[in-house]
């Protein structure tokens, strides 16, 4: 059994991967396997042609940021389930970008969508914005509203309660 | 927290490198030119990193400035498609103290590293104020910066 972690950073990837572990001992599975992953691309690549039990994702990452490696990898495997790993301040913050953002909320959706489609197929086209978290902070809207309505099962946050934590893996692991 | 991890936090912490990068990236803001979405993701990202860091090492009191510090750099990286211009350049003021506050505190925390911040009261008023004006950043964007309507053509 396979869980992948995503995380940029190794501080936060070490914590996520003792939460799955303990996750795993209180479920009573000995035979989980945790790979680690430093952002989107890499993940893509490690877990190609593979089926994991449960996908964690950080949400700010280089490279492939999380909900942009969400959209994409839901899109390949629409019965993944994926936990979105946030920092506390990340809605918080948003929220006050967004108070300078006149565009209205359908047409805010409709330009994610956008940015979405092209995202889900791979296609990176020069001079667009090609990721969903640049697009979701680029129009003020919530990366965790975003998260939920794209496909990921629940929400870890950062910093990590540890009780918490591993209560919420344990409701996604068989 | 032990001397060793806040001497290995002094050496990966370039301030010299990092005050260049935000002297481009005022330039950059300013101008409104092309390079500014660049210079300004990279410099988030080093950011991020050092906070990543402070957490690695257990580096506690740098750990929660640099969080302050990265949601002020994210007012500009989360908005850097819609930000055409800048209304106070003093802006950068604060940007530049934040990282003479990471040096000092650092620097103090490598002599004692029991340091209470509150116990140093020229450092501490310094913490403040960096930390007020990070808060005050993140609240009245719209002050600081030079906001357009979002180019539909990007999406």
């Amino acid at each position: 059994m396979e869980v992948f972690c995503v995380d940029d950073t190794e501080f936060h990837l070490g914590k996520i991967t003792k939460v799955i572990e303990q996750a795993c001992a209180a479920k009573g599975i000995s035979d989980c396997e945790i790979v680690q992953c430093c952002d989107g691309k890499d993940f893509l690549n490690k877990v190609s042609g593979k089926l994991p039990v449960l996908v964690t994702l950080d949400i700010n990452m280089p490279n492939m940021d999380g909900l942009s490696t969400l959209v994409r990898y839901r899109h390949l495997n629409p019965a993944a389930k994926i936990l979105m790993v946030s920092s506390e301040n990340e809605a918080v913050v948003q929220r006050l970008a967004s108070e300078h953002h006149k565009v209205d909320e359908k047409k805010k959706q409709m330009l994610l969508s956008s940015v979405i489609s092209r995202v889900k197929s791979g296609e990176v086209v020069p001079g667009k914005i090609n990721s969903v978290l640049e697009a979701v902070a680029s129009l003020g809207m919530d990366p965790l509203k975003v998260a939920r309505e794209n496909g990921a099962s629940d929400i870890v946050k950062k910093p990590f309660d540890v009780e918490k934590a591993v209560f919420t893996v344990t409701r996604y692991l068989k | 927290m032990e001397k060793g991890s806040v001497e290995e936090f002094i050496g990966y912490f370039d301030k010299n490198d990092l005050e260049n990068r935000f002297l481009q990236i005022e330039n950059a803001l300013t101008q409104n030119k092309e390079e500014k979405k660049e210079l300004v993701t990279a410099m988030f990202r080093t950011i991020h990193s050092l906070k990543g860091t402070t957490a690695i090492l257990k580096i506690e009191l740098l750990n929660k400035f640099l969080h302050q510090y990265e949601d002020a750099l994210g007012v500009i990286s989360k908005n850097i498609n819609s930000l055409v211009g800048v209304k106070k350049l003093e802006v950068f003021d604060f940007f530049l103290q934040g990282l003479d506050l990471v040096e000092r505190v650092s620097l103090a925390l490598f002599e004692d590293q029991e340091m209470v911040i509150k116990n140093n009261k020229e450092l501490f008023n310094f913490y403040i104020k960096v930390i007020v004006g990070a808060r005050e950043l993140v609240m009245h964007q719209d002050q600081y910066f030079e906001f357009v309507d979002i180019d539909e053509d990007l999406f």
